[in-house]
């Protein structure tokens, strides 16, 4: 029915009246006639109005002689009728072409340029980083041809190295800058406030070596992580006490700030667990496309197979949507799915294919933690869990190094 | 009228027709050329197959088909869309029968 009253529209309709005293004879004749007309409302006796085509109109008139009717055009309406209006009236067209080509050319530019962060900014201010922006091109009023984002974002980068990532994306005629800044280390400003050395994680201390403070652990000592190694608060020796001349007055403590390297037996372990039969899903590298517009609730395919021509599949889907405009959400959506075909597959390492397959995970992750040139002691593994109930296998690995656990904590006063 | 309809349909042609259409399950409105009615609740119905129309008031609608007169009566019935094959009524419609 829509595509018919679109059809209508185009080549365009008259409404008319029609008074007679053989109306049915009317209507009789204008079928026989192939004429195509419409809508046919009774009015009063002997009166009636339609809708006729425009083709349909000039053997209308033959036919109302025959039967005697008159017939009086109420209304013209559609393309032709319209198209006719906007010959008369040139100019309305000029402009209104006009006015479509001037949206369509001020759409080309970039208006806003818009500055995104999801954290506080702590090195730059905004006004900073968009007077950047507009140096480098990229400001309201130019056209949007004529650069390159991804060069944009690199040469932002640079010129201001203190931002670790800059991401430009163009929409419509808004440009979106967002930046994240970088974590930069905290200027050395503690290095000279009094704070003592203490250990980063459990340890056996084997190696203590003090630059300044005073040594609290010993070499053989197990200390546990946060305990204090190398302590920032120095004492005066004993045997100055006794020839204070003023007793009562307290022995001021030297505080400083403590510096050393502690050097300790630590251990590294890693828990890793294998399935003994792996069941899971893979890609088999076969992909179909299924392109479709959701229009309210409806969903049209546009394009692509009606559901996924796999069994099994994983689907990836994007929703492109219209921007929206303050609250006013066009209720029009882009889904484009793509489905890839999977296959299952399935393991069986066997208990002992697995557990040496955990044994090298295990160890890869400690390895991943080890210090650079460390020395290692010893190397441990043990099978936690033989659970084939659960069909896993569990290992646990144990790395003993020499590592330096020394770690700054300002003191706190 | 009526006689002249029974005479039609008992005339041994439309009987093998009739036949025909039974058992090879073809459409009988295409073989024996009969009109097809359908209706959507009181709101629209559909005529296939008419011969013109005999009358038309706000009503009542009466087409004629080979099998005799088809009268629609109802409320503001409006010819929705008319070719010489179909038309479609709309409206309130309360009867349709057969004369």
């Amino acid at each position: 029915m829509l595509i018919r009253r679109l059809w209508a529209f185009f080549a365009g309709y008259v409404v008319i009246t029609v008074e007679s005293r053989r109306l049915e004879k009317f209507l009789n004749l204008a079928l026989a006639r192939n004429i195509l007309f419409w809508d046919v409302t009774f009015k009063r006796r002997n009166g009636l109005t339609m809708k006729v085509s425009i083709a349909g109109f000039k053997p209308l008139r033959h036919i109302a002689r025959q039967t005697d009717s008159t017939v009086r055009i109420k209304s013209k309406k559609g393309w032709p009728f319209f198209w006719i209006k906007i010959r008369k009236r040139k100019m309305l067209a000029v402009g209104l072409l006009f006015f479509l080509t001037t949206i369509y050319f001020f759409s080309t530019f970039v208006w806003f340029v818009d500055l995104q962060h999801r954290e506080q900014l702590k090195y730059l201010s905004e006004e900073e980083i968009m007077e950047e922006i507009y140096s480098m091109g990229l400001r309201p009023g130019v056209p949007n041809w004529n650069f390159n984002l991804r060069e944009l974002e690199k040469e932002l980068a640079v010129r201001l190295p203190k931002l670790s990532w800059v991401g430009i994306t163009l929409e419509g005629t808004k440009a979106t800058v967002e930046i994240v800044e970088k974590t930069l280390p905290p200027e050395d400003e503690g290095a000279k406030q009094p704070a003592d050395v203490i250990a980063a994680k459990d340890g056996v201390v084997e190696e203590i070596l003090v630059i300044v403070g005073e040594a609290v652990a010993k070499e053989g000592d197990a200390v546990s992580a946060g305990e204090v190694l190398i302590s920032g608060v120095i004492y005066p020796k004993q045997e100055e006490s006794p020839e204070d001349p003023n007793p009562e007055q307290l022995v001021e403590p030297r505080v400083v700030h403590a510096k050393g390297v502690v050097k300790a037996r630590v251990w590294l372990v890693a828990v890793s667990e294998i399935p003994i039969i792996e069941k899971g899903e893979r890609r088999t590298g076969s992909t179909a496309r299924q392109v479709s517009i959701k229009i309210g609730g409806k969903q049209i395919i546009i394009r692509g197979p009606q559901k996924s021509p796999y069994q099994y599949y994983q689907m990836e889907q994007t929703v492109k949507r219209l921007p929206s405009w303050r609250s006013i959400k066009l209720p029009v959506e882009l889904i484009i799915n793509i489905y890839h075909e999977v296959e299952k597959y399935q393991i069986d390492r066997g208990a002992k294919g697995a557990e040496s397959l955990a044994v090298a995970e295990a160890k890869t992750t400690i390895e991943k933690q080890l210090p650079e040139g460390a020395k290692i002691f010893d190397k441990r593994t043990e099978v936690l869990e033989k659970a084939t109930d659960y069909g896993t296998v569990k290992v646990r690995v144990t790395y003993e190094v020499l590592d330096n656990i020394a770690q700054t904590k300002l003191l706190d006063r | 009228m009526s006689n002249r309809i029974k005479q039609k349909a008992t005339t041994r042609k439309n009987k093998f027709k009739y036949s025909l259409a039974s058992l090879l399950e073809l459409p009988k409105e295409v073989l024996l050329d009969l009109p097809k009615i359908s209706l959507v609740g009181d709101l629209q119905m559909q005529l296939e197959n008419h011969r013109g129309i005999i009358e038309f008031t706000e009503g009542k609608v009466r087409i004629n088909t080979k099998v005799g007169v088809v009268t629609v009566t109802g409320e503001e019935l409006v010819l929705r869309n008319i070719t010489d094959q179909e038309i479609m009524i709309d409206g309130k419609i309360r009867v349709v029968s057969y004369k």
